[in-house]
């Protein structure tokens, strides 16, 4: 939705983009402060929405629970990367020629129509690109989860960098984690080689039917 | 651009359903709005904490507008903090890095786009490979390169890598400008009598500065909020970047969390950031796909 927004012309559009971009171009690190306050479980914004709302009566623990602490991240993680996703898929999208759309309007077909048989189907090494930077990235973050949990609440949001940072700066134990280093190196080469012959599919596939 | 956008607008909406384009009108202005808010909102909110005094902060109910306000978490910064250096710093190994950056790869991507040498293909799905993988699996090489070099708390020790770590999408958005940009040019400017090296700094560069700009912004932003070397490499005190420095402000106690200082710091840590995406907008969303897509 973000991106087929971005791709419509009005009045304040660069406004609007501006914002959309915004938190990408942001610090993570910062971002996770921002993050870490809107959740906390005293004085966050978030559980004082809810208690006005009337859904919950005293605070949520959101970075004190396993599983909260986990989707506060990852939402956290959501807000400051489809920002990217949004701009590569835009991209996409203006490179799609508007005769298509005009063309498949006056065979008779609807919007949702157009969308999935143009948008969909034209964009998709866009996408499968986005997914596997998308991808990458979000295996390696450190930053966001560092400042925001700390990998906490016992280990609940330890994700692999933050255990091979661990190992090395706190443990330094640097054999045990250059072994780390090249597993997930390998393990990420795998993903990659398998997004690149997906990617590759998609290719054909497209040619295929424009 | 914006013109091929605006008239591909135009035949979208076929003036016959006025209704449901009615209809339609409204629910994208929600869904423009409901973007804008879910993206500022959780920087407004820091920047408004950083504006509340203590009791504001942790009063519960929260207090949304708030009637007093103070500059005395900023100040704070300052004076128990060198937050001044913390800027100078994070500037000082951005800007430096930035202009490496530049004046590595536009000879790199030029070259590439011009020479065409063999093998082009192999060598930019390197680069583009290299840009994957995240900073986590380079940081324990690279301390040990920075320890054998004795680098560690010395500026060079951050420019270094964050050099090499974006060259690879310098390299990828001059490329693929330098394709666009017609041949014959050079070849009438060596027509005209220009060598080789005249052209390529009489004609050339010129023309390179936009996309020069462009790929300056985003190797500034991303060495401006790089984390985990800037963590791992810098433990002096007088050396931090904001990022790193910001994520460590703590109170007297454990007990002690400085809300207000966090917000403030990360108001004036993001504060640049946040100027250049206002003016650069355009170019940063430019130079993004050209390295991400064309790659």
């Amino acid at each position: 939705m973000h991106r087929l927004i971005l791709n419509h012309a009005f009045r304040g559009r660069s406004f609007v983009r501006t914002s959309a971009i915004l938190p990408w171009a942001l610090p993570t690190a910062l971002i996770g402060l921002a993050w870490a306050w809107i959740f906390n479980d005293q004085f966050g914004v978030v559980n004082d929405i809810l208690r006005r709302l009337g859904l919950i009566e005293t605070g949520i623990n959101w970075l004190g629970e396993p599983t909260l602490a986990l989707l506060a991240v990852i939402f956290a993680d959501v807000w400051k990367t489809t920002p990217f996703i949004s701009i590569l898929l835009l991209a996409g999208l203006q490179s799609i020629s508007p005769d298509l759309y005009e063309a498949h309007a006056l065979d008779g077909a609807s919007a949702w129509q157009s969308f999935r048989r143009i948008t969909v189907p034209l964009l998709m090494p866009q996408i499968v690109i986005s997914m596997l930077f998308r991808f990458a990235q979000a295996f390696g973050i450190f930053d966001l989860i560092q400042v925001m949990t700390g990998g906490g609440p016992g280990g609940a949001t330890e994700v692999v960098s933050l255990y091979i940072y661990a190992t090395i700066m706190r443990y330094l134990d640097f054999g045990y984690g250059a072994a780390l280093v090249v597993v997930t190196f390998l393990l990420l080469v795998l993903a990659v080689a398998i997004a690149a012959f997906l990617l590759n599919r998609s290719r054909k596939h497209t040619t295929g039917v424009a | 651009m914006a013109t091929t956008i605006q008239d591909r607008h135009s035949t979208e909406a076929p003036p016959s359903k006025s209704t449901s384009a009615r209809i339609g009108e409204i629910l994208r202005w929600i869904a423009i709005v409901a973007v804008v808010i879910f993206c500022l909102a959780p920087i407004l909110w820091q920047l408004l904490t950083s504006f509340k005094v203590n009791e504001d902060i942790t009063a519960v109910p929260t207090v949304y507008f708030p009637t007093r306000f103070t500059l005395e978490h900023y100040t704070q910064l300052f004076e128990r903090r060198p937050f001044w250096r913390y800027i100078l710093n994070s500037a000082f190994v951005s800007i430096v890095s930035t202009l490496f950056c530049l004046a590595l790869g536009t000879p790199a991507a030029y070259a590439l786009a011009r020479l065409r040498p063999r093998g082009q293909k192999a060598i930019l799905a390197g680069v583009l490979i290299v840009t994957l993988f995240p900073g986590v699996l380079l940081f324990l090489g690279l301390l040990e390169v920075i320890q054998l070099f004795r680098l560690g708390n010395n500026y060079l020790a951050l420019i270094i890598p964050y050099t090499a770590i974006n060259l690879p999408l310098t390299i990828l958005v001059l490329r693929s400008f330098f394709e666009q940009l017609p041949k014959d040019l050079e070849d009438a400017a060596k027509v005209d009598g220009y060598n080789t090296t005249q052209m390529l700094t009489k004609i050339l560069l010129p023309m390179t500065v936009p996309a020069l700009v462009t790929t300056g912004i985003l190797t500034f932003i991303f060495a401006w909020n790089e984390f985990i070397f800037a963590l791992t490499f810098i433990t002096d005190e007088n050396m931090k970047t904001i990022p790193v420095a910001a994520s460590q402000l703590g109170g007297a106690s454990s007990f002690e969390i400085p809300y207000g200082a966090i917000a403030a710091a990360t108001v004036l840590g993001t504060l640049p950031l946040v100027i250049l995406v206002l003016f650069f907008q355009r170019k940063i969303v430019q130079g993004l796909t050209a390295g991400a897509v064309k790659g």
